[in-house]
């Protein structure tokens, strides 16, 4: 699939914005099953330093700031991506069971091995847990393969957890959607990362957009998108796997990859620091074009 | 046989010296040893000790607490005046280390900052270590100081770690180990340098004819590498030492070492990045920063980037690092190789990356990462140090705990084995330490310091030594920079001998002070001068006031009465800036007057009071503590001695009160001489002296509003105006202009308008108008400032006004009888110019860093989720 993906954030505060340091994920991934065709940065009022880098992940990572007094601070980022079907076929390897995908993490054989590690250690979002770790077992039965195992991990979050937009907020601590059995699309991949992670398995985030189709008979609300989450398990050999908890399924060639990391910390599409500006609000529109 | 097997007679070495010393001790050999039981560097200097004695010895360690107090090092009071920790102890007897051991501190230490710089490297760069398997990944995955928005953003070339410090001990067998690393801002290099300058002071005679090496070639290599590091302004690089500000328990060692290596010490808000570079804001505006001296903690440097709670952060500043806009010291992510975990591995990487044998040992160290490193700490748990891999938590002595808490430390263990490592308490040698006048053998550890220099790395000769009683082993060796210190003597060889040159002055000139003021600094000096002003007029007016008092108790004068309730009056409404003039009032007794001098002078709990002024100025002092001398730093001392152990506080105690309220004139007297007579005339002296001026001129104008507005009976007009000359420091000048003649009309001459007399209004007025002229002002300002419009009409209604015209009453019946309408209008205009003034300064020059706020994108998945099929699962 071919798509044009437009993703405007636009702050406005109350009293003037002096200064501001910024850093955005807001660049497709390059690789893997898609191709980013272009990705065009547009910032009002024009920033004074514009700098891009790779970080630890691989993901692209825009710095700017803006030096002169500002109310409103508006990013767009308009990419072209070309994605492809994920393969019907499951690799060679995928059918390892994931007692031995743990042994193999644990005895650190290999290069890659070793710098997985840190995907198996909790991170601020996403922390090993009891309480997980006996959830997932019910999934992960002795000598399951992982891939199955983690399937039905995912079939089970869909199905004992709620999609409520209104219950959750970035800063929802994962326990509190556990306990309430609902959340949206980051605790989802949260959820079901910190409970790999409890089985020693190397979990990590993905984010992303995911292409919505509108209601039979209706046309497509232009902005009405959004941005998408969900994860991957690590498997020797094979590489990442990928689930949507929230949809209950493996990624489909309507997901395209922005960034990836050991949670949603890791890849915060914006995130800055300014001086003054009172109060603030946002507001955010993503709209994914299929443009075959 | 004419050698003993015991210590060396003389009442300075404790009788049991050499049954309580350890395996290895630094002044004697084993007992039976055939070179006799001292050892061979010690001989002169123990005789030299021997001949001062123990009791000399004593009074010389109480020298040197002074000196320590005095210069700030074991003085601190936190940013809301409250008194900090008192900390150090020098004991006066150096910590030795003969040349040839030193060879082996000194060349093993070069090794290791080699090692540490090729990891550090390594691990935010390919990371070969992990990749290959020669660390486990969970030993640095695990650590808190691995900051992965660090990774890449170390300069390739040159080293990485420049300033590394590792604490060195002595094992059983009298080797040197390194019991941890210290590299993300190692504190105490201030330390070693004001141990040393208190120990030249006390033994002058015996560090001179020791050959002992100098420090300064140090600290000169440190600053000229900086300096060569500078990406911008190669000719005249700006280096900060950026510190964590007074709250901060190494403030002293920052202010210390920023102000010997002669760059100034700046906090967060100092500085703030633009266009991916740094700069400081300065009273000239935004210059830009060449170096970073880093003396705050990785994690908090950079709300953007890491901690995004950091107050002491500066935005930006990891991307000015990444981008080598700025030489940052040491490099952010440097904490990563502060841990403890990786010392059992160091001997496989030192071959691996440098093709070398360790050649300094660690303290014994096992990771329970490993299922051996667990196996043996468990088994070993009571005789082994318990440490954290990332130091958050300090450590515990295993020999401390009961057989339960050892039990419950094992469960710790067991539960998360990669966080912990055991080490074994190395330091088992002794050293004599002065305890109560004998010398009696304790534990060292001595911090040695590295600086990388252009081409390689150079090692402090010399340290900062702590030591212990043996009991304390562990807990006292872990703890924080206090207790007990030492300074560190690295003796020279024979052949090193001519190369010291001593006693030529410790401190280096300093690089040239052309540095433009950083705004917070002209800010502090500014508040500096204003409280010591108000200090001083507050105690010389309720000097006044208690002098008056006891002439009316003396004479039984009803008009010293009556004068002596409007001054104290005038006192609280000045401390307590509540508005309101002088009533005659009835004076309250012996019990009132000494509830209100004593609540004004004392109770630092009141708003305004003197105590709690004074404790603003040294809190203000103390963020500029830098630029003061040791002379001026004693002074501030003083004060804050006169105000804290008098006998004055005592309920009866008028006339210890006097004696305080004499002694605090007198101090804050050699504080405004020292500001005037030994400090650069400047833009900090200017700030502090319009500091000092504003505040001199608000006060007489509210002392004048409080007292006069109102005429008074004769005979207590007359008491009130000598009240207020005396308070004014004005008596002698009026009797030059009048005689014996007082009338309100000459004191308002000489108080208000005398351009001669230096406390009166005028001359405060037309002295502002000098210092602001010579403020630097924006490139292409026209005409006159905000600041200088104010005070030029303050200064003209001044020099317009006429004594006789102001001191006439207005009307003579009514509300307002006997009220001088001229003079309070004239008052009030005059003080509203002086405070627009002082805003219009505060706006043009001081920090208004505006407070930030974090930015987060809150967009996650506020769509729908894809449509299903109903009933499709």
């Amino acid at each position: 699939m071919r798509y044009r993906i437009t993703h405007t954030t636009r702050y406005r505060y109350t009293t003037p914005v002096t200064l501001c340091h910024n850093e955005a994920r807001l660049t497709p991934a390059d690789g893997g099953r898609q191709v980013r065709r272009r990705s065009v940065f547009t910032i009002e009022p024009s920033p004074k330093l514009f700098d891009e880098r790779t970080d630890y992940f691989g993901n692209q990572v825009t710095y700017f700031g803006v030096e002169v007094p500002h109310a409103h601070l508006t990013v767009t980022v308009v990419s072209e991506v070309v994605t492809e079907a994920a393969p019907t076929q499951l690799p060679l390897g995928a059918d390892l069971a994931w007692e031995e995908v743990r042994e193999r993490v644990r005895a650190a054989g290999d290069p890659e091995l070793r710098t997985l590690h840190q995907y198996v250690l909790g991170s601020p979002l996403a922390a090993p847990a009891p309480a997980l770790r006996a959830y997932g077992l019910e999934s992960f039965t002795p000598g399951r393969s992982v891939m199955e195992a983690t399937a039905d991990l995912m079939h089970r979050i869909h199905g004992d957890f709620v999609y409520d937009p209104t219950a959750t907020s970035v800063s929802t601590p994962l326990a509190r959607v556990w306990e309430e059995r609902r959340g949206v699309c980051q605790d989802f991949a949260h959820l079901a990362i910190a409970v790999l992670r409890s089985l020693e398995l190397p979990a990590g985030y993905v984010s992303g957009y995911l292409e919505t189709l509108p209601p039979p008979g209706q046309p497509k609300l232009v902005g009405a998108d959004a941005s998408h989450a969900w994860f991957a398990v690590y498997l020797p050999d094979v590489g990442w796997m990928e689930f949507d908890p929230t949809n209950d399924q493996m990624p489909t060639e309507q997901y395209v990859v922005v960034a990836r990391g050991r949670d949603y910390a890791d890849v915060a599409p914006l995130k800055g620091v300014i001086y003054g500006g009172g109060a603030h609000d946002m507001r955010v529109s993503v709209d994914v074009r299929n443009l075959e | 046989m004419s050698q003993q097997a015991s210590a060396p007679s003389g009442a300075l070495v404790a009788a049991s010296y050499a049954e309580t010393m350890g395996p290895f001790d630094e002044l004697c050999t084993p007992a039976g040893a055939a070179d006799g039981p001292l050892r061979a560097h010690w001989k002169r200097l123990l005789g030299a000790f021997q001949q001062l004695g123990g009791h000399d010895l004593e009074a010389r360690r109480q020298e040197a607490r002074r000196l320590f107090r005095e210069n700030g090092v074991s003085y601190s009071v936190t940013s809301d005046g409250s008194p900090g920790e008192r900390p150090f102890e020098l004991d006066p007897v150096p910590y030795l280390v003969p040349a040839d051991d030193w060879a082996r501190i000194e060349s093993g230490l070069d090794q290791r900052a080699r090692l540490l710089d090729a990891i550090l490297k390594d691990l935010y760069g390919p990371r070969h270590l992990l990749r290959g398997g020669m660390v486990p990944p969970s030993l640095i995955f695990r650590h808190a100081g691995f900051l992965l928005p660090a990774d890449g953003a170390l300069l390739a070339e040159g080293h990485a770690l420049t300033l590394y410090a590792a604490d060195v001990v002595r094992d059983r067998e009298g080797r040197f180990r390194v019991v941890s690393d210290r590299t993300q801002a190692p504190a105490g290099a201030g330390l070693a340098l004001e141990t040393r300058i208190a120990s030249s002071r006390i033994l002058p005679n015996l560090i001179r004819t020791t050959h002992v090496h100098r420090l300064a070639r140090f600290f000169r290599l440190l600053r000229d590498h900086l300096a060569a590091r500078a990406p911008h302004q190669k000719l005249d690089p700006r280096i900060v030492v950026l510190a964590g500000g007074v709250d901060d328990p190494s403030y002293f060692d920052h202010a210390y070492l920023a102000s010997y290596l002669g760059f100034p010490l700046v906090e967060g808000p100092d500085l703030t990045v633009r266009d991916g570079r740094l700069w400081l804001r300065t009273i000239e505006g935004l210059k830009l920063v060449d170096g970073v001296v880093r003396r705050v903690a990785d994690r908090l440097c950079d709300p953007l980037e890491l901690d995004p709670a950091s107050q002491v952060g500066i935005p930006g500043l990891l991307q000015t690092m990444r981008r080598g806009e700025v030489a940052m010291v040491n490099p952010i992510g440097a904490g990563v190789l502060e841990n403890p975990g990786l010392l059992p591995f160091l001997p496989r990487i030192c071959r691996q990356f440098l093709g070398e044998e360790l050649q300094l040992d660690s303290a014994p160290t096992w990771w329970c990462g490993s299922s051996e490193g667990l196996s043996h700490v468990l088994a070993h748990l009571h005789e082994l140090v318990i440490k954290r891999i990332d130091r958050a938590g300090g450590s515990v002595w295993g020999g401390s705990l009961d057989a339960g808490a050892l039990a419950e430390w094992r469960d710790r263990l067991r539960a998360d084995p990669e966080a912990w490592v055991g080490q074994a308490p190395a330091a088992e040698a002794t050293t004599p330490a002065l305890v109560q006048g004998q010398l009696t053998p304790w534990r060292a550890v001595t911090r040695c310091f590295v600086s990388a220099s252009d081409e390689d790395f150079v090692v402090m000769p010399g340290g900062f030594t702590r030591v212990t009683p043996p009991g304390e082993i562990a807990g006292g060796l872990s703890a924080g920079l206090q207790g007990v210190c030492k300074d560190t003597w690295v003796l020279a060889a024979d052949t090193e001998r001519h190369l010291i040159l001593w006693p030529t002055a410790v401190a280096e000139p300093r690089q040239s002070i052309l540095e433009s003021l950083p705004s917070r600094a002209a800010e502090s000096l500014y508040w500096v001068g204003r409280y010591a002003e108000r200090a001083e007029y507050h105690t010389r007016l309720a000097r006044t006031a208690l002098r008056r008092f006891q002439d009316s108790r003396d004479y039984g004068d009803p008009s010293d009465t009556g004068a002596v309730a409007i001054l104290l009056r005038a006192l609280k409404v000045l401390a307590t800036g509540q508005n309101g003039e002088g009533a005659p009032g009835t004076l309250g007794g012996v019990d009132f007057v000494e509830t209100t001098l004593l609540e004004t002078v004392r109770d630092a709990s009141l708003e305004g009071s003197l105590a709690w002024t004074f404790r603003r100025f040294e809190a203000a002092a103390l963020a500029v503590r830098d630029r003061w001398s040791a002379d001026t730093w004693r002074v501030v001392d003083d004060i804050g001695e006169a105000l804290d152990g008098d006998p004055g506080f005592a309920p009866s105690g008028l006339a210890a009160l006097e004696a305080t309220l004499d002694r605090l004139v007198a101090a804050l007297m050699s504080f405004t001489g020292l500001t005037m007579e030994s400090t650069t005339q400047e833009h900090g002296w200017r700030f502090l002296m319009i500091g000092r001026r504003i505040e001199r001129a608000r006060n007489l104008v509210g002392l004048l509003q409080a007292t006069v507005l109102r005429e008074a009976g004769d005979g207590v007009e007359y008491a009130l105006l000598e009240g207020l000359l005396a308070a004014n420091e004005s008596v002698m000048t009026h009797r030059r202009r009048y005689r014996a003649a007082l009338d309100i009309g000459s004191a308002v001459q000489v108080l208000l308008l005398d351009p001669a007399n230096p406390r009166s209004l005028a001359y405060q007025v037309l002295g502002l108008e000098q210092l602001v002229a010579a403020l630097p002002r924006e490139p292409g300002q026209r005409g006159m400032s905000a600041d200088q419009r104010a005070l030029l009409e303050a200064s003209t209604r001044v020099r317009l006004a006429e004594a006789r015209e102001l001191a006439t009453p207005g009307i003579a019946k009514g509300p307002d009888a006997h009220r001088r309408l001229r003079l309070a209008s004239f008052l009030e205009d005059v003080d509203g110019c002086l405070e627009r003034a002082s805003e219009a300064l505060d706006q043009s020059y001081f920090t208004h860093v505006e407070p930030t706020q974090q930015l987060v994108a809150v967009s996650l998945d506020v769509g729908d989720p894809v449509r299903r099929e109903p009933g499709g699962e």
